[in-house]
């Protein structure tokens, strides 16, 4: 298999051709390159099954966790690796997860999940959040103006339906002209989202709270 | 046990600890629940008979044809935000974290290393600089040998590659283990929408780039569908490699098994007569802060800072704030 992989911080490719197995994944790809070729290769990985969030790239220009692709999947051509847009550059695919962070809102992590019913009341059974916050959807977001983006939304609506006394923070982190005001619903979020979380219907469910807020208010005043 | 209960405390976000269960597939391994047990409880772990009916209620998807069924109490935890939170609470303490530094030599003063070089691939092009400190804790897993070597000192170490599966499919909220002695492919944790097979043990003498080999992958799913038959035929979803750091040598590439889980502090100063080093050897994730707590007590003997841990007394902050900040050079 040939990759293209962008190198430094310009706009410089390397080019190597590997043998790999049949089911070899695209980070299997570079580990097989930094270990035998260019140990000086960047790129972020570590649990190697979609879980950490760390190995998102943009794959022939679709941004996706490598450690889930597979090369077979990929075609013949020179497979093209790019660091995610949106992320403060390190170096080669490398990149500072930094601004996706730091737009999310100070909201838990853990939430006891949709299984909770099959539990005691007194022991719920507990489920890490479906989204891994990886930055992928942030990546593919098409929206140029400031907006606090995908996941950081989703996050806050996360956080209300777990814990309804912080609906009025979420919708107070919704309703700042960076929040879901400034999403244009392309929903680009919702189709790469490797986790299945569905951003953009999380900014609709923000979307449609804050309009029932506001037409109630309207109905108060008049 | 008693870390991992401490990591539910000072880490919450990052688990899910909804209980195990040890299942007995055939009369054999029935045979040893009782003694299981015993053996459970004389090591302070709560463990208890489960009848297979209310195992089945509990988890529906177990194997119908379990024998015997033994209730402890287990989790998962998301191994790479436990360890952020503890960055993030350090650096709030006045920690420096230079990710993206590999350390690539060490220099001497006497018998005493003075400071590390470090190649930083944080700029472009990556460059070797020095940082100076009064004392070096070596704490790079499967990588210490190597990195001993490059103070002159040989550090016991031995890479021990094993191979995990995730399925696609949460098949199971509690921890399952076959009730059999320890071996090859006995438990199947479940984390988020999947759950994830280990795993093998094999020796290596380099922990870098390792690819599950797969005959592994093969057996892993074979022995998660003993215990949930869903497995037999769930997508897989991913399959890796990575490197444990048994404490110790093995003498065959085979004989992994026979190291120890546990983990030491190696002071170089008294083992080598190389001061301020010590290297941390073995251990695993779920005994990290413990792992932690015995090198920073040597740090503080030798420092000579009378003072007690209290990293076991503190709810840490939430691993985002690991990265909320944007490091100085992307400013």
């Amino acid at each position: 298999v040939r990759l293209r992989i962008a190198k430094g911080t310009g706009g410089e490719f390397v080019e190597h051709e590997i043998e790999v197995g049949p089911t070899a994944t695209v980070l299997d790809a570079l580990e097989e390159i930094r270990g035998s070729r260019d140990k000086d290769l960047l790129y972020r990985h570590s649990c190697h099954h979609g879980s950490c969030g760390t190995c998102g790239a943009l794959v022939n220009g679709a941004p996706r966790l490598m450690c889930i692709v597979r090369l077979a999947e990929l075609g013949d051509g020179p497979i093209l690796l790019e660091p995610l847009r949106r992320m403060a550059r390190i170096g080669d695919l490398a990149v500072s997860p930094a601004p996706l962070f730091s737009a999310m809102p100070d909201a838990g992590y853990l939430c006891a999940s949709e299984v909770a019913h099959r539990a005691p009341a007194e022991h719920p059974l507990l489920r890490l959040e479906n989204c891994i916050e990886c930055a992928i959807c942030v990546s593919a977001c098409p929206v140029e103006r400031p907006f606090s983006g995908p996941a950081a939304l989703a996050a806050a609506d996360r956080d209300r339906e777990e814990r309804p006394d912080r609906e009025e923070a979420a919708l107070a982190f919704a309703a700042r002209p960076e929040g879901v005001a400034a999403c244009e619903r392309r929903f680009e979020c919702s189709r790469v989202c490797p986790q299945s979380v569905y951003p953009g219907r999380h900014i609709e469910n923000l979307r449609k709270s804050l309009a029932a807020r506001g037409a109630s208010m309207g109905a108060t005043k008049s | 046990m008693i870390e991992s209960r401490l990591l539910c405390s000072l880490v919450p976000e990052a688990m899910e600890y909804n209980g195990g269960i040890f299942a007995a597939l055939d009369e054999d391994d029935e045979a040893l629940a009782p003694d299981f047990i015993e053996a459970c409880l004389d090591s302070g772990i709560p463990a208890k008979a489960l009848p297979v009916s209310k195992a089945l209620d509990l988890e529906p998807g177990l194997n119908p044809a379990i024998r015997a069924a033994v209730w402890v109490p287990d989790g998962s935890f998301d191994a790479f935000r436990v360890p952020l939170a503890f960055f993030a609470a350090a650096r709030a303490l006045g920690a420096r974290i230079h990710a993206w530094n590999e350390v690539v030599g060490f220099e001497r003063s006497g018998n005493r290393v003075i400071a590390a070089r470090v190649l930083d691939r944080s700029v472009q092009p990556a460059a070797e600089r020095r940082i100076a400190a009064d004392y070096f804790v070596s704490a790079t897993g499967a990588w210490a040998g190597i990195v001993g070597r490059l103070a002159g000192v040989a550090v016991d170490v031995t890479p021990a590659p094993g191979t995990m599966v995730a399925l696609r499919g949460r098949m199971t909220d509690r921890v399952l283990s076959h009730l059999h002695p320890a071996g090859d492919g006995d438990i199947v944790v479940p984390q988020r929408g999947l759950i994830i097979v280990g795993t093998t043990e094999r020796v290596t003498e380099d922990p870098e780039s390792l690819l599950p080999p797969a005959e592994d992958i093969a057996f892993l799913r074979s022995r998660a569908a003993a215990l949930v038959p869903a497995a037999a035929s769930a997508e897989i979803h991913a399959a890796w490699c990575a490197a444990r750091p048994l404490a110790g040598r093995a003498g065959n590439l085979d004989s992994g098994r026979s190291l120890s889980r546990d983990f030491v502090v190696v002071d170089h100063a008294e083992r080598d007569g190389l001061g301020g080093l010590c290297t941390l050897v073995g251990g695993k994730a779920t005994v990290l802060r413990a792992m932690a707590e015995k090198a920073a007590d040597l740090v503080c003997r030798e420092l000579g800072v009378e003072a007690s841990c209290r990293s076991a007394d503190f709810a840490l902050p939430s691993w985002r704030d690991y990265y909320r900040e944007l490091p100085s050079w992307a400013q």
